[in-house]
């Protein structure tokens, strides 16, 4: 008897180091979203935070806006972060700078910026599922970006450029795309 | 009153005697004890059970053992399972079969010719199977655009295979005849586990379900024919 309760004892510290594993743990990185980054056009080498920066899909209602990470309805940040359309290859957002501003002279301007990708699902684990990754050259037929319907044209109402830093979008580490304004 | 006393002490004097008589007897005649050895053959009721009432899941385990010495027994299991899984964020149906082989050693003192097994042993299990993806669910964060539905895949991942190691506590009680019942609960510990690319053996025949690290549980409740080949005797020493 003795021998059997050292048994069972023996066995359960061979669990006691076991972890829950079905819930998702937030930290994990799960499907990531394009991180824009902001710089001056003027002095490349600097960020530039923007100015009541208003980000809504292009399809969406005007009120149905992205919300920045504190729950406002207008970035003002040196980055941005932006979901992509896990059904779709493309996702096209309406980005409108000075959005709330009431200053005269600061009149709000809207850019249309498409992104165009391939999608790829990955396996995460147990508990998270899958995550989607994203590739920016996926589609060699399509340019990653087009503002305002217009190909090959970079220069926008308020965008002065745009560039491609990361084409793998696989987590939100650093930024995979910079816009100069 | 001097009568009465005289008759109780011849009546116990007499009592005294029959019984020295009747101890003297009851150590000549200690029948010796026998052991039986053989091969204990059957299947794992449980399974048998689930295959009926869950239909997401078939399963077969045949169970044997055979008495080598006094306390250890050579045991060993076969099986064959097809289980779907239905989790939160994916759906997938393992396919294998598997094998385990160890012993068992009883740590249990019997009386007379009673056969009960109260038993620690080890095994070491392998396992051949496929996993199919059936569908999933993208996690994210970030439901801006709305959630999507699973995806459907259908993805077949086949030639995996895993090995483990298991201890195992377990009873075993003769019922009728040569017919036991037993129970046996079970700890095991993955050794290798080949994972298919793009996913992951999140169960595995034999094994059960995996969990983050190697670990995993498993149990049975089997029925079982013992087939006897030899006994022996062994005689008990006289007392007294």
């Amino acid at each position: 008897m003795k021998r059997i309760i050292a048994a069972l004892l023996l066995v359960s510290f061979f669990f006691a180091g076991c972890e829950k594993d079905d819930i998702c743990d937030p930290s994990t990185q799960t499907t990531p979203r394009l991180v824009l980054e902001f710089y001056d056009k003027n002095n490349v080498s600097k960020t530039r935070a923007t100015t009541f920066l208003r980000i809504v899909a292009d399809e969406f209602d005007e009120e149905q806006v992205l919300l920045n990470p504190n729950g406002g309805t207008t970035w003002n940040d040196d980055v941005a972060y932006l979901p992509l359309r896990l059904n779709q290859d493309a996702t096209k957002y309406k980005l409108t700078l000075n959005f709330e501003d009431n200053d005269e002279n600061t009149d709000p301007k809207t850019d249309i910026l498409e992104i165009n990708y391939t999608r790829n699902n990955v396996y995460i684990s147990r508990a998270c599922g899958f995550k989607t990754e994203f590739d920016l050259f996926g589609n060699p037929l399509k340019d990653p970006f087009i503002l305002n319907d217009t190909p090959d044209v970079t220069l926008g109402n308020w965008i002065d450029s745009i560039q491609v830093l990361q084409s793998q979008i696989n987590d939100e580490n650093e930024a995979h795309i910079r816009i100069y304004f | 009153m001097k009568h009465i006393s005289e008759y109780t002490f011849s009546f116990l004097l007499i009592l005294c005697t029959f019984s020295t008589v009747a101890q003297e007897k009851d150590t000549v005649i200690v029948p010796p004890k026998i052991e039986r050895y053989g091969i204990r053959v059957g299947a794992d009721l449980s399974k048998l059970a689930r295959t009926v009432y869950d239909s997401d899941y078939q399963g077969l385990e045949l169970v044997a053992d055979y008495r080598l010495t006094k306390k250890y027994f050579l045991a060993g299991e076969l099986g064959t399972e097809n289980k779907t899984t239905d989790d939160d964020q994916v759906n997938f149906t393992t396919k294998g079969t598997y094998f385990k082989v160890g012993f068992d050693y009883n740590t249990h003192q019997n009386w007379l010719d009673l056969e009960n097994i109260i038993s620690i042993g080890l095994r070491y299990g392998v396992s051949t199977f496929s996993q199919e993806l059936n569908s999933y669910e993208i996690y994210n964060t970030n439901p801006y655009f709305g959630e999507i539905p699973d995806t459907e895949e259908g993805q077949k991942y086949g030639g995996l295979s895993a090995q483990w190691v298991e201890v195992v506590v377990g009873v075993k009680t003769r019922v009728f005849d040569n017919f036991f019942v037993g129970f046996s609960l079970r700890a095991n510990k993955l050794m290798s586990n080949q994972k298919p690319s793009g996913f992951d053996n999140l169960y595995i025949p034999g094994f059960n379900r995996t969990y983050d690290g190697d670990f995993g549980v498993g149990f049975n409740y089997t029925v079982s024919y013992f087939i006897p080949i030899y006994k022996t005797k062994i005689e008990m020493k006289e007392k007294l």
